[in-house]
């Protein structure tokens, strides 16, 4: 028989609120334990909690992004149950009544149709402290850190609308993406500011039903969610072809052994409407506030830069996979350079140079209006690709414009007709036996001679120009 | 008189006056709690060098021409009240050596105003139950008689303040804590509206219901006490962000205006509850003539669900109370048992050994209440009962200024009459906790004494935020009674 896979996704994202969800602590759980705590994350008792605006304006704006319905009334619940993260006994979550329900991404399938994922609902709670598991001596220990303790999450609990690990890898990468344009969440889920878990459950292919359902964690990239939903429909199918049960249960990606393993139960206690926070209630009046500063997004984006720019559906789709890039493209093409050349240039020179340099967009020197005449100036021809790969390197070591950089170090390409035929001359008497193949019908041979030229002017003579020298010549 | 029995407002007078010293009245009590609260143990931790030194910069305060309200006044505090620096117990072995890093909002203000903290008083462990019999130390004696209790759970701030064992104490009141010990003692209690007063500090037992609260000699401290404690506080968001009255007025309005044309609505449903003790409906009906004879309209009214207020009540705080009291597992503060071989094993014995039966019937009944499967029925059902029961009140206020009733059907009980027998403790709080339920505040008056000399308190509620119709018919209403005998002998 054949089967299919049944996946919903929930996927946590941390906030990048400057306080905590509900006390004035610094968001930044990675500072030395224990320094971002007051009474009301470490919960002592009398301690109440306050919820940030800043958090809840946040939250609604990623929402906002992920096309949900934001509720005109949400609340947060106590969710009991014990571990030593969890420094209050419970988790004030939305159980019930969630900030914002709907909602939906567009991916493309592996074959490369549009495909829509829907959304259940997205809901605000507080992160756990972090447990660091230790040695004294030779007695183990476990530490406990509160800095994470009551850092602002979103959690997105999708419908079960994926079929494949490709579904959910794209879906997450379009999550981030759009998530990240609000400026409103970092989503890396290699340093763990997004975190995603998986349900899944597998049926006959064409069935609509919906089985028991397995739960993976531990996947800290978006490939390891891949592999980890991948492993886990082909373990469940074996099960069942092995006539095993599938229970319903939670198991752990280990990527080092690349399987999943069962992990142990975890006592769910009560739950029970939170009576210190009160119910939050918002009016259309903020709701359009909010609107008003969910950016451009990028869907919208591509389609613009398709229209506006003429770029090809994939270069639009580079182009926009980032807020800060997209940004950046435009400032250029703004600056007068041609925006396809433009799209070209920063997707194979500029961004490798500053992944090579170890910067980013934001602090690099080489700044859209340099980057603008660089372009710029190949456009015109007065230096080739070769130079202008050269510029483009000084324009990470120096400053000065780049009309500057060609002319101190003389990039500039020749294109002058009596420079270039002395040139070409001596490249053909030099080489005789490469003009007599071309003469006998080796057009292999052009490419030798340009070549030559080329090296015989350092890099700098104009290549279509001797191109066209050499076949008048020899025609 | 004596230092010790002076009330808030001539203690007031008298410093500013420089005719006492806040020293001299500090040590005066400091003197009385040595010898009178070895029997009545009324306190829990008293702070003698703490008091004098707050006193001294009082006295420097007030000797540089500073007055405040409660500038150089002695009060007591129950001790679920966090306090910086000195230790916080909620009557449980839980929270043993367990020292507070920072004040209740309640304290600050106290503090702010001049106030000086004498001690924390007993109270029933985490605030649960009606006699302070539950608190994880000791039980606390009924001041008119050692072998009565003083009501509870705020009953070592009423037997403080019955005794005479500081000016002016806090209770807290979740279903009555504050009013119905202010009964049993004789002194005035008031619950006053949900958000009125902030919650920070307070250790939580049922978050929607608790409500912070004075205990005083008489109405007029009760008043002084009231300003100085509400407000809207940034860290308690149910903390309402409405303006303070200054409830003082309320005197001058009843000296000016008297309480003609005020009407006053008696719940039929209370006054036909099983067990009502005559004596009780006596001393009512007795303050219910001396009101008609101030002018007050008395009219019959009808809270139609009050039958389901005890059941819904005790399904709702021990339901928040399970969440709330989640947080005590050993791993951070207060007890730890040491014995257990691991983190669920060291849960359990923690719990098992730090928590009072009572305190663990009622996180059993609300864990219960909250478990997959009967959530809907009982959390469920509990919480539409509150809400009719909020309808009630509000359909009552169409029709009258304030609802009035006596404050528990008995005076004070023997102690350990009722320990065994936790439903008919619980039943004591039928005229009290609805207002819990509905968040008003509600005060209690003494209003005369049983056959065995026990006083007896007379309720008032009023509609949300209406605290000065309270007081200014209280204040009637204690003027006119004008009781003698008004402290116990001691
Ligand atoms: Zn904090």
């Amino acid at each position: 028989m054949k089967y299919e896979a049944v996946i919903g996704l929930e996927i946590h994202i941390q906030l990048n609120s400057a306080t905590k969800i509900f006390c004035d602590c610094a968001n930044t759980p990675g500072d030395d334990p224990n320094t971002n705590v007051c009474p009301v994350c470490l919960w002592l008792p009398g301690a109440l909690p306050v919820l940030s605006r800043e958090v809840l304006e946040k939250a609604t704006i990623a929402c906002l992004s992920l096309n949900c319905e934001i509720q005109s009334e949400s609340a947060f619940d106590q969710k009991v149950y014990y571990y030593p993260d969890l420094p209050k006994g419970f988790q004030l979550s939305q159980a019930h009544k969630p900030l914002a329900k709907k909602g939906w991404v567009e991916i493309q399938d592996e074959q490369g149709r549009p495909k829509r994922l829907r959304l259940h609902h997205v809901h605000m709670e507080e992160d756990v402290a972090k447990l660091v598991h230790e040695t004294e001596g030779r007695v183990p220990i476990s530490l406990v850190d509160f800095n994470r303790a009551g850092t602002p999450l979103i959690e997105v609990v999708t419908e079960p609308d994926f079929r494949s690990p490709h579904d959910a890898m794209e879906f997450l990468k379009a999550i981030r993406n759009q998530v990240r344009y609000t400026g409103c969440a970092e989503c890396s889920m290699e340093s763990g500011t997004m975190r995603c878990d998986a349900n899944i459950s597998i049926r006959p292919e064409g069935s609509d039903q919906l089985n028991t359902k397995v739960e993976v964690k531990n996947m800290n990239s978006i490939h390891h969610v891949g592999d980890a939903i991948a492993y886990e429909i082909k373990r469940q199918i074996d099960a069942v072809n092995n006539n095993e049960p599938i229970i319903l249960h939670t198991r752990l990606w280990d990527p080092e052994k690349r399987v999943t393993t069962a992990m142990r139960a975890k006592f769910e206690g009560p739950c029970i409407p939170d009576p210190s926070v009160p119910t939050i209630v918002l009016d259309d009046a903020w709701l359009e506030t909010m609107k008003s500063r969910l950016p451009e997004m990028p869907a919208q984006k591509v389609k613009r830069f398709v229209q506006d720019y003429s770029l090809t559906h994939d270069e639009a789709v580079l182009m926009s996979s980032e807020r800060g890039l997209s940004e950046f493209f435009e400032s250029v093409v703004t600056h007068g350079a041609p925006p396809r050349m433009t799209a070209g240039w920063i997707a194979t020179q500029l961004l490798p140079a500053l992944k090579a340099h170890q910067q980013t967009l934001a602090e690099t020197r080489v700044t859209p209006q340099r980057f603008a005449s660089l372009i710029q100036l190949l456009e015109k021809d007065e230096i080739n690709s070769n130079s202008a790969k050269s510029v483009l390197e000084k324009l990470f070591e120096m400053d000065g414009t780049p009309e500057e950089i060609v002319e101190k170090f003389g990039f500039r390409q020749v294109s002058d007709a009596a420079d270039l035929a002395k040139l070409v001359d001596q490249v053909l008497s030099d080489n005789a036996s490469a003009v007599e193949n071309y003469k006998n019908g080796n057009k292999k041979s052009m490419g030798f001679l340009v070549g030559q030229a080329m090296k015989a002017s350092r890099g700098k003579a104009n290549p279509k120009l001797v191109q066209k020298m050499i076949k008048d010549l020899l025609a | 008189m004596q230092f010790h029995e002076l009330t808030l407002f001539d203690a007031r007078k008298l410093l500013d006056a420089k005719d006492i010293s806040s020293v001299d009245l500090v040590t005066a009590l400091l003197e009385r709690i040595e010898s009178c609260d070895g029997e009545i143990q009324a306190y829990i931790t008293v702070d003698e060098k703490g008091a004098l030194a707050s006193a001294r910069k009082a006295d420097e305060r007030l000797a540089n021409g500073d007055s405040t309200p409660l500038l150089g006044i002695p009060v007591a505090l129950k001790d679920l009240l966090c306090t910086k620096g000195l230790a916080t117990t909620c009557a449980s072995r839980m929270l043993e050596g367990f020292v507070p890093q920072y004040d209740a909002t309640v304290v600050e203000k106290l503090k702010e105003s001049g106030a000086v903290i004498l001690g924390k008083t007993n109270l029933d462990e985490f605030a649960m139950g009606s006699s302070t019999e539950n608190s994880g130390f000791h039980i606390t004696r009924n001041p008119w008689s050692l072998d009565h209790v003083p009501g509870g759970s705020s009953g070592g701030s009423a037997a403080a303040v019955a005794a005479r064992l500081c000016t002016a104490s806090l209770g807290t009141d979740t279903g009555g804590s504050i009013r119905q010990p202010a009964s049993h003692c004789g002194v005035v209690g008031i619950k006053p509206t949900y958000g009125r007063v902030s919650r920070f500090g307070l250790v939580s037992y049922a978050s929607s219901l608790d409500q912070i609260g004075p205990i005083t000699r008489d109405v007029r401290d009760t008043a002084i006490m009231l300003n100085a404690l509400c407000g809207h506080d940034p860290r308690d968001t149910t903390s309402a962000n409405v303006a303070v009255p200054d409830f003082t007025a309320a005197l001058d309005e009843y000296e000016t205006q008297g309480l003609k044309g005020m009407v006053a609505g008696i719940p039929k449903e209370f006054l036909s509850v099983k067990g009502l003790d005559s004596d009780v409906e006596k001393a009512f009906y007795h303050s219910v003539k001396q009101l008609e004879s101030l002018g007050v309209e008395v009219k019959e009214i009808s809270l139609p669900h009050t039958d389901y207020a005890v059941a819904a009540y005790y399904v709702i705080a021990p339901s928040e109370a399970s969440s709330n009291l989640a947080r005590f597992d050993g791993v951070r503060y207060g007890y730890r048992d040491t014995e257990a071989a691991d983190l669920i094993g060291m849960y359990k014995k923690t719990k098992s050994k730090g928590f009072g039966d009572e305190v663990q019937r009622r996180i059993i009944t609300g864990t219960y209440a909250l478990s997959a499967g009967y959530y809907d029925a009982y959390y469920g059902q509990a919480t539409k009962v509150r809400s009719l029961i909020s309808q009630d009140f509000s359909r009552a206020f169409e029709g009258c200024d304030i609802i009035i009733s006596p404050v528990a059907p008995t005076p004070a009980f023997k102690i350990g009459e009722n320990v065994d027998d936790p439903l008919t403790m619980y039943l004591t709080d039928i005229f009290t906790l609805s207002t819990n339920m509905a968040g008003l505040p509600g005060i209690s008056i003494p209003c005369g004494h049983g056959k065995t000399g026990l006083p007896i308190g007379f309720q008032m509620m009023a509609n949300r935020f209406d605290e000065m119709a309270l007081v200014r018919a209280a204040y009637g209403l204690e003027q006119t009674l004008a009781l003698e005998n008004c402290f116990p002998e001691m």
